[in-house]
C-alpha cells in the first residue's frame, strides 16, 4: 500500500518491543463480537491511473460551463479564477497544515488570515472579521445566535427577500435555540420597510437582511438601517455575492452591525456548491461575541512582528459548553484562495469587476425585456441577477434550453413565493459574453413560441 | 525554515499596479451611472493594488514560513495528521467537478450524484450505519446535525420536553458540549476513569429518564477503546436514549470494527481526518453523519436518492436525484448541498485503498502509537497502563523538578524539525503530550522521532534552559499572546 510504509519486518520488530506477537494481540482492548469477519464492502483496491481514468470519466457525465452556457446565480457564481490562486493554495505547507494552534511553525497561514480578516473587514465597511465560516448560511445563522441568544432577544426579524435557502437554514437553527422567527413582507421585489417598522419591537434580537436579495435587487440599505436603529434593534446584512461591493456602498458604512454571507465568489469556482466560504464581520463592539476563530497581531518574546489566533477564551476547546459558537474547524483554504484572489484583482480590478458584472445583466435585462412570453415584474436597481417569469411552464423551458445546451436554475421561485408562477433568478456575470446572451434571447424565443 | 519580516502586501501597493485584467467583452454601454443610485455606490475599497509577480511572492515567502505534513512528522494527537495523496488534489481540480453549479438540473449531474450516491454506500459499509448525509461542512457541523437527528426523533415521539439531556464524559472534545447546546439540549457532564473512559458508576447515576443521548469518541480523547461499550449501550438503549459517536478517532478501528456495531445510532466522521483529505491550515472540512434505520427520516434536506418513478431506466447514474422535501427532515443545514470538493478526494482514497487494504490503516496506526509509546515511557509517564489504540498520551509530570512543562517540550521539538504533539488535552491528564503518528509514518522516521524526545528529556534534566528558550530556530519565538487580546489588532488599518 503506497501510503503505509511499514515493512512486514518492520512490524515484527515493533511487535516485539510492544510485546505482542500478532495484530490480534494488539487489537485486545476490542471485545472479539466487534471484530469484523470480513472486510466493509467497498470494492478492490485501484492504481492511481485508473482511479484518475474512472473519476476524469464521472465528471464528464456532469454537464459543466464548458459544455453548455450558465445562467444561474443565486447561491454561487462563475467568475474567473487566475491560475495563482490554484498555484497557491497548492503549496503542501498551506494545504496540509493543521489549524494554527503553534504560531512559531504558522506565520504563513496567520499572516495570510490577518491579510484575508483586513480585505473582508474593507469590503465590508466592518472594524473586524473572523478567520471563516462554513457557508453563507450557516454564517447568517451564527449572526442570528450571536444577536438573539447573546442579548437573550429570542425574535429574529428576517426579510421574507433572504434566499430561500438562507431562510431554510436560518428556521433550523432558530428552532433548537428557542428563536421566534418573523418574516418581514416584501414590496414590489424589495423589503417592505412599514410592514418591517411594524415588527419591531424591544424582544427583537436582530434583523436580517440580504442585498442584492434573493430576486438580485439591491435594498435600500440606508432606511433599513435608519428604521432598524430608530427601535433599537442590530442589523444583519447578508451578502451572498460580495462582488457586488466593488461598487456598491458596503452595509458597514450605513452603520450595520454585523455583514456575513458567502465569499465562494472571491476565487471560487462553483464546484457544485462546495467548499464555499462563509464570512463574518463586525463592529468593534462584537469582536468578543464573534463566532469562531480570529487572528491578531502582536510580538514574540524577541520583539519580533508576528500573528497568533487571538480571543480564544470564546471558543469550544476553552469555554465547552459555553462557548459563543460549537464551530472549530472552518473554512481556512478557501479564505487563502479568497486572499490571493483579492490581492491579485486588487481595488482597481474589483472595481471594474463589479462594473463588467452590471453592464452584462443591464445588457441582458434590455434585451429580455421586450420578449414575448417573459415577465420582469420588478424594475429596480439591481447587480448582476435579476427576476423573470415565463408564460410557459418553467420545466418546459428548462427542457427546452438545455437542449441548446443553456443553464438556467432548477429553482422555480414559484415554490418558494406564491405570488410567483414560473419564475427563475437569471444571472449574468463576466463570463458570458454578448452572443451568449443573444443566444439566451433566441432560445427562450423559440421555447415560448 | 526563514525568519518572519512581516510585510504585508498593503505596505506595497501603489494604485498604478495591477494584477488582473478583465476578460474581452463586446458589451460596451455603461450601465452603471444610469442604473445604480449615485449615493449607493462607494469610493474606495480599501485593498492593496500589486502586480501578480509580487503576490507570487508573498505568499511562497509565506509558506516557507509554514509547517505542513511534507515538511516532517505532524503527531497532532486527535487531528490524524496523515498524508495527502496528491491524486487527491488533482482529481478534485478537474473541469468536471470544478465547473458545475449546484443549481443545475439532476440530469445535468450525474457523474456528481452518482460519486454522492457511491461514497454514501462506502460510509455505510465502513461504519455500518443505514444511511449517510454528506452535507455537514465539518466534525463540529455534523455534531450539530446529529443532535438535531436525536432531537428530532424524541420530537417525533412525543418527547421532545422530558428528553432535554445529553450525557458526555468529562474527556470528550470541547466541540461536543458546544454541539449539543446547539441543538438544544442542555449537557450532563460524567466523571472518566483514569484511562478517559467512562466511569460506570457515573454514567448510572446520570442515567435518567430524561436523558436523550450520550455522546462518546471511540477510542476515547486518552486513545483507549471503551471496553464497556456493550454494556453503554445495552444501559442506553433499555433507558431509551440515543448512542452518538465521535468519529474523529476512527482512524483506530477503520476495517477492523464498526461504530455501528458496537450500538451507536448516529455517527460523524472527519473526513479531514481519517479519509486522508487536507486540513488545509483549518478547513475546509466535511463531517458526513450516519445514522441507523429508525433515524433516516430526520436526516437533513436534501437527499440523493434512487428515483423510484423511472425505474425503466437501468443505470443507477440516470436515476439519482436530489429531494428536498422529507417531511421529517431536520431541514436545510446549510447554502449547498455538501463540500463537495471534499467528497471527491475521500472517494478517490477509498477507491485506491480498496477493502483489503483499509484495515491496515487501523493496524498501523495502532501499531506506531504503541511503538512510540513503549519506547518513551520511560522517559516521560505514561498514566495509561497497557496497549493504547492509534495515538498514545505521555505525561511531562516527571520533568516538573526540572520546572519543565509539556509546552516546553512541545516547542523544543520544534527546533528540531518537528510539529509538536497535542499538549494539554485531553484534559484528565497532567502535563499531556498527546501522539498520533498515524500509519502513513515509518519506522525509521518513528525512530529518529524517538531518539530526538529522548535527547530532549535528557536535556531537560540537564540544561532545561534549552527547552524554556525553545524555539529558537524558528521563524519566530514564543509568542505574547496578553498583548494580542488587549492591545487587539486583528485588520490592518
Ligand atoms: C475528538 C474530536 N471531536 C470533534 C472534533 C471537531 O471536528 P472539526 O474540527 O472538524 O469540527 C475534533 C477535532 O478537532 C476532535 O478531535
Amino acid at each position: 500500500m503506497r501510503f503505509i510504509p511499514n515493512t512486514l519486518e518492520d512490524r515484527e520488530k515493533m511487535f516485539q518491543k510492544i510485546g505482542v506477537s500478532t495484530v490480534e494481540e494488539l487489537f485486545s482492548c476490542i471485545p472479539e463480537e466487534f471484530v469484523l469477519k470480513e472486510p466493509p464492502c467497498i470494492g478492490e483496491e485501484m492504481p492511481e491511473a485508473n482511479v484518475m481514468e474512472y473519476l476524469a470519466g464521472l465528471s464528464e457525465q456532469n454537464v459543466t460551463f464548458s459544455d453548455a452556457t450558465s445562467f444561474i446565480g443565486e447561491i454561487a457564481w462563475h467568475h474567473y479564477v487566475p491560475s495563482i490562486v490554484r498555484a497557491t493554495m497548492s503549496l503542501p505547507s498551506f494545504y496540509t497544515a493543521y489549524t494554527p494552534y503553534q504560531p512559531e511553525l504558522s506565520q504563513g497561514t496567520l499572516e495570510a488570515v490577518y491579510e484575508f480578516q483586513s480585505y473582508m473587514a474593507s469590503i465590508t465597511g466592518m472594524d473586524a472579521s473572523n478567520a471563516s465560516l462554513y457557508d453563507g448560511a450557516s454564517a447568517a445563522a451564527e449572526a442570528m445566535i450571536m444577536l438573539c441568544v447573546g442579548k437573550k432577544k429570542l425574535k429574529a426579524a428576517i426579510s421574507s427577500l433572504l434566499h430561500p435557502y438562507v431562510k431554510e437554514v436560518l428556521y433550523t437553527y432558530a428552532g433548537p435555540r428557542k428563536i421566534s422567527i418573523v418574516e418581514i413582507r416584501s414590496s414590489e421585489g424589495s423589503l417592505d420597510e412599514e410592514n418591517l417598522d411594524e415588527n419591531l419591537d424591544s424582544d427583537v434580537g436582530c434583523v436580517i437582511v440580504q442585498s442584492p436579495n434573493a430576486f438580485g435587487i439591491i435594498e435600500d440599505m440606508e432606511n433599513i438601517q435608519r428604521i432598524s436603529q430608530e427601535k433599537k434593534v442590530s442589523t444583519v446584512a447578508v451578502v451572498l455575492e460580495p462582488t457586488s461591493l466593488g461598487i456598491l456602498k458596503p452595509p458597514g458604512d450605513y452603520g450595520f452591525d454585523v455583514v456575513c454571507g458567502e465569499a465562494q465568489s472571491f476565487g471560487m469556482y462553483p464546484q457544485f456548491g462546495g467548499p464555499g466560504l462563509g464570512f463574518i464581520c463586525v463592529t468593534k463592539k462584537l469582536i468578543r461575541k464573534i463566532p469562531g476563530r480570529i487572528v491578531g497581531r502582536t510580538e514574540d518574546i524577541d520583539g519580533n512582528d508576528c500573528f497568533v489566533m487571538t480571543l480564544r477564551a470564546r471558543e469550544q476547546d476553552i469555554r465547552r459548553d459555553k462557548a459563543t459558537s460549537n464551530i472549530c474547524t472552518n473554512n481556512a483554504l478557501c479564505a487563502l484562495q479568497a486572499t490571493v484572489y483579492l490581492s491579485t484583482i486588487g481595488e482597481k480590478g474589483l472595481r471594474e469587476l463589479a462594473k463588467r458584472n452590471i453592464n452584462h445583466a443591464n445588457f441582458a435585462f434590455n434585451e429580455l425585456n421586450d420578449v414575448q412570453g417573459i415577465n420582469i415584474p420588478y424594475k429596480k436597481p439591481f447587480f448582476n441577477e435579476f427576476l423573470v417569469t415565463f408564460d410557459k411552464p418553467i420545466e418546459e423551458i428548462q427542457k427546452a434550453l438545455m437542449d441548446k445546451n443553456i443553464l438556467i436554475s432548477k429553482n422555480d421561485f414559484g415554490r418558494y413565493y406564491p405570488f410567483l408562477k414560473n419564475a427563475c433568478v437569471l444571472c449574468f456575470t463576466e463570463m458570458v459574453s454578448k452572443e451568449d446572451i443573444l443566444n439566451l434571447k433566441e432560445a427562450l424565443k423559440e421555447a415560448l413560441q | 525554515m526563514s525568519t518572519l519580516k512581516v510585510e504585508l502586501l498593503y505596505e506595497r501597493s501603489n494604485a498604478e499596479k495591477e494584477g488582473y485584467t478583465l476578460p474581452y467583452t463586446e458589451i460596451e454601454e455603461d450601465y452603471v451611472m444610469d442604473t445604480i443610485p449615485k449615493q449607493w455606490q462607494r469610493d474606495k475599497i480599501g485593498l492593496p493594488s500589486v502586480t501578480e509577480t509580487e503576490v507570487a511572492r508573498h505568499f511562497y515567502n509565506l509558506a516557507l514560513l509554514n509547517y505542513g505534513v511534507e515538511n516532517g512528522m505532524y503527531p497532532l494527537g486527535s487531528c490524524t495528521m496523515k498524508y495527502n495523496p496528491k491524486m487527491n488534489e488533482e482529481i478534485a481540480s478537474l473541469n468536471g467537478f470544478q465547473k458545475v453549479h449546484p443549481l443545475q438540473m439532476d440530469d445535468t449531474l450525474a457523474g456528481n450524484l452518482f460519486l454522492m450516491y457511491d461514497l454514501e454506500d462506502m460510509l455505510c459499509a465502513i461504519n455500518g450505519m443505514d444511511a449517510f448525509t454528506l452535507a455537514p461542512a465539518a466534525g463540529a457541523h455534523g455534531e450539530y446535525v446529529g443532535m438535531s437527528i436525536i432531537r428530532a426523533y424524541f420530537k417525533d415521539r412525543g418527547e421532545s420536553n422530558t428528553r432535554t439531556k445529553i450525557l458526555i464524559p468529562e474527556s470528550a472534545h470541547g466541540t461536543n458540549p458546544a454541539s449539543a447546546i446547539s441543538a438544544g439540549f442542555s449537557v450532563v457532564e460524567i466523571k472518566s476513569t483514569k484511562t478517559g473512559e467512562v466511569d460506570m458508576d457515573s454514567l448510572k447515576a446520570n442515567l435518567t429518564p430524561e436523558v436523550a443521548g450520550i455522546m462518546l469518541t471511540n477510542p476515547n480523547t486518552a486513545g483507549m477503546f471503551e471496553k464497556n461499550i456493550k454494556e453503554i449501550a445495552d444501559l442506553l438503549h433499555r433507558n431509551g436514549s440515543l448512542l452518538y459517536y465521535d468519529g474523529a478517532n476512527l482512524n483506530a478501528i477503520i476495517g477492523y470494527a464498526r461504530p455501528g456495531d458496537m450500538g451507536f445510532d448516529v455517527v460523524h466522521l472527519n473526513l479531514h481526518k481519517t479519509f486522508s483529505t487536507p486540513h488545509g491550515g483549518g478547513g475546509p472540512g466535511s463531517g458526513p453523519v450516519g445514522v441507523k434505520e429508525r433515524l433516516i427520516p430526520y436526516l437533513p434536506n436534501p437527499r440523493v436518492i434512487l428515483n423510484e418513478v423511472n425505474k425503466h431506466n437501468e443505470e443507477v447514474e440516470d436515476r439519482l436525484i436530489r429531494k428536498d422535501d422529507f417531511k421529517k427532515s431536520i431541514g436545510r443545514i446549510r447554502l449547498t448541498d455538501s463540500s463537495f470538493g471534499v467528497l471527491v478526494k475521500t472517494y478517490a482514497y477509498l477507491l485506491t485503498l480498496g477493502e483489503n487494504n483499509i484495515k491496515n490503516v487501523a493496524v498501523n496506526s495502532v501499531l506506531n502509537a504503541n511503538y512510540v509509546r513503549v519506547m518513551l515511557k520511560d522517559d516521560l509517564k505514561c498514566y495509561i497502563d497497557g496497549i493504547c489504540m492509534h495515538e498514545c498520551v505521555l505525561s511531562a509530570k516527571p520533568l516538573e523538578k526540572y520546572g519543565i512543562t509539556a509546552l516546553d517540550i512541545a516547542k523544543r521539538l520544534m527546533d528540531y524539525g518537528y510539529h509538536p504533539p497535542t499538549n494539554y488535552f485531553p484534559l484528565i491528564i497532567p502535563e499531556a503530550l498527546m501522539i498520533e503518528p498515524t500509519e502513513t509514518e515509518s519506522k525509521e522516521d518513528l525512530d529518529k522521532f524517538i531518539e530526538t524526545m529522548k535527547i530532549i528529556v535528557q536535556e531537560a534534566k540537564d540544561n532545561p534552559k534549552l527547552l524554556k528558550d525553545a524555539p529558537t530556530k524558528t521563524p519566530i519565538r514564543r509568542t505574547n499572546d496578553v498583548k494580542a487580546a488587549k492591545d487587539l489588532n486583528v485588520a490592518w488599518k
